[in-house]
């Protein structure tokens, strides 16, 4: 290995070790400060900061772009690199659809399993299954995407949580494995490349994104689901960020390095079978 | 209310899907499973309402919910696992 490729993995596992340092000292600051003191949490301060009416245009904007890239990329269309819309070559075949089922049964499967099991009953749960989200969306493309939503929405029947607001958490999680799909170009975790992007657009922006996404339909149609607008970016938005981030930041990445090859070699990665180098 | 809204949804997704499957047309077969898949969600919802698993929010901790929830949530993923064995038996490229 080279000094300059020495170089580049050590930075990407700095960078790699830092993010996950950062959630681990926020689960730390949540314990340490009580899970009903959350206008207290270090997480949830930019949120308390900055208002509901700013991350309301925030989250609006994000949520209209995702909306748009969610029906885009199901109906078979995509935004290349210049901005065009191109078909995303997508099939849909008998394997497509195979691979959205079993990503909606593993991800549904694994988020229940540890559904009976509230850190607040009645708000939320243990989410491990969370670290399986990108990994689906980067090894499976828009079918394992889909597969995310769909086993979110099953996870949301089976503990409790399934109403409107559902439906901005299937589009949202569709997003936390569309993001690593969509944006790196190395989903092999074999590269410090691969490594890098994969923290920045799999473990950091996807769970901001989705906690945005979400928490903006829970805003917007507060007069339907109840939840109080100051709970929604107070707590709920904070809350989604580090339950995701804590696992994906962590445990994703491991998976990912041990699943890329199996994967890869049974012809199921994404570029493999849309004919993609 | 709000179920009533959701189950209309899956039960549009599963008549489009059908009928675009049984047309041969692209995206027939996934919305085809999507629509099943989202009314299998909606079947559990009103079976856990029936039995009084939910709480105003989240599941009944004194009901049987939380145990019945973690069970199935095994089944499920126990489901997927044996349908990655067998796609990934089969292979991927045509």
């Amino acid at each position: 290995m080279s000094g300059k490729g020495a170089g580049l993995w050590t930075l990407s596992i700095v960078i790699g070790l830092l993010f996950a340092a950062f959630f681990i000292y926020v689960a730390y600051d949540i314990v340490s400060k009580g899970l009903s003191n959350w206008q207290q949490w270090i997480i949830s301060r930019p949120f308390i900061a900055l208002g509901r009416d700013f991350w309301f245009v925030v989250a609006g904007i994000l949520w209209v772009i995702g909306t748009i890239i969610f029906f885009m990329e199901v109906s078979g269309d995509t935004i290349d690199r210049s901005f065009r819309i191109v078909k995303n070559n997508v099939k849909w075949d008998a394997v497509d659809v195979t691979v959205t089922a079993l990503s909606a049964a593993i991800y549904g499967g694994s988020l229940a399993a540890t559904g009976g099991i509230p850190i607040i009953p009645g708000f939320t749960w243990l989410r491990p299954g969370n670290a399986l989200a990108p990994l689906f969306g980067m090894l499976f493309g828009v079918p394992g995407a889909l597969g995310t939503a769909i086993g979110n929405f099953i996870a949301d029947a089976l503990t409790g949580y399934l109403s409107i607001g559902s439906i901005g958490g299937f589009i949202g999680n569709f997003m936390i494995a569309y993001l690593p799909y969509k944006f790196m170009k190395d989903h092999s975790f074999r590269s410090p490349r691969s490594i890098i992007e994969y923290y920045i657009w799999g473990a950091v922006i996807g769970s901001i994104y989705v906690a945005l996404y979400i928490s903006w339909w829970l805003d917007a149609l507060e007069p339907v689901i109840g939840l109080p607008r100051p709970l929604i970016w107070g707590w709920f938005a904070p809350w989604v960020i580090f339950n995701d981030a804590i696992v994906t930041s962590t445990i994703t990445p491991i998976l990912g390095y041990l699943l890329y090859p199996p994967i890869k070699m049974r012809g199921l990665y994404w570029k493999d079978r849309v004919g993609l180098p | 209310m709000q179920d009533i809204v959701l189950l209309t949804l899956g039960i549009i997704l599963l008549i489009i899907g059908i009928a675009l499957y049984l047309a041969k047309k692209r995206g027939g077969l996934v919305l085809l499973a999507l629509g099943v898949l989202w009314l299998f969600a909606m079947l559990i919802y009103y079976v856990y309402s029936t039995m009084g698993f939910y709480a105003a929010a989240g599941l009944n901790q004194s009901s049987m919910g939380p145990a019945v929830t973690t069970t199935l949530g095994f089944i499920i993923l126990i489901v997927g696992i044996a349908l990655a064995v067998y796609v990934a038996r089969r292979g991927g490229k045509k």
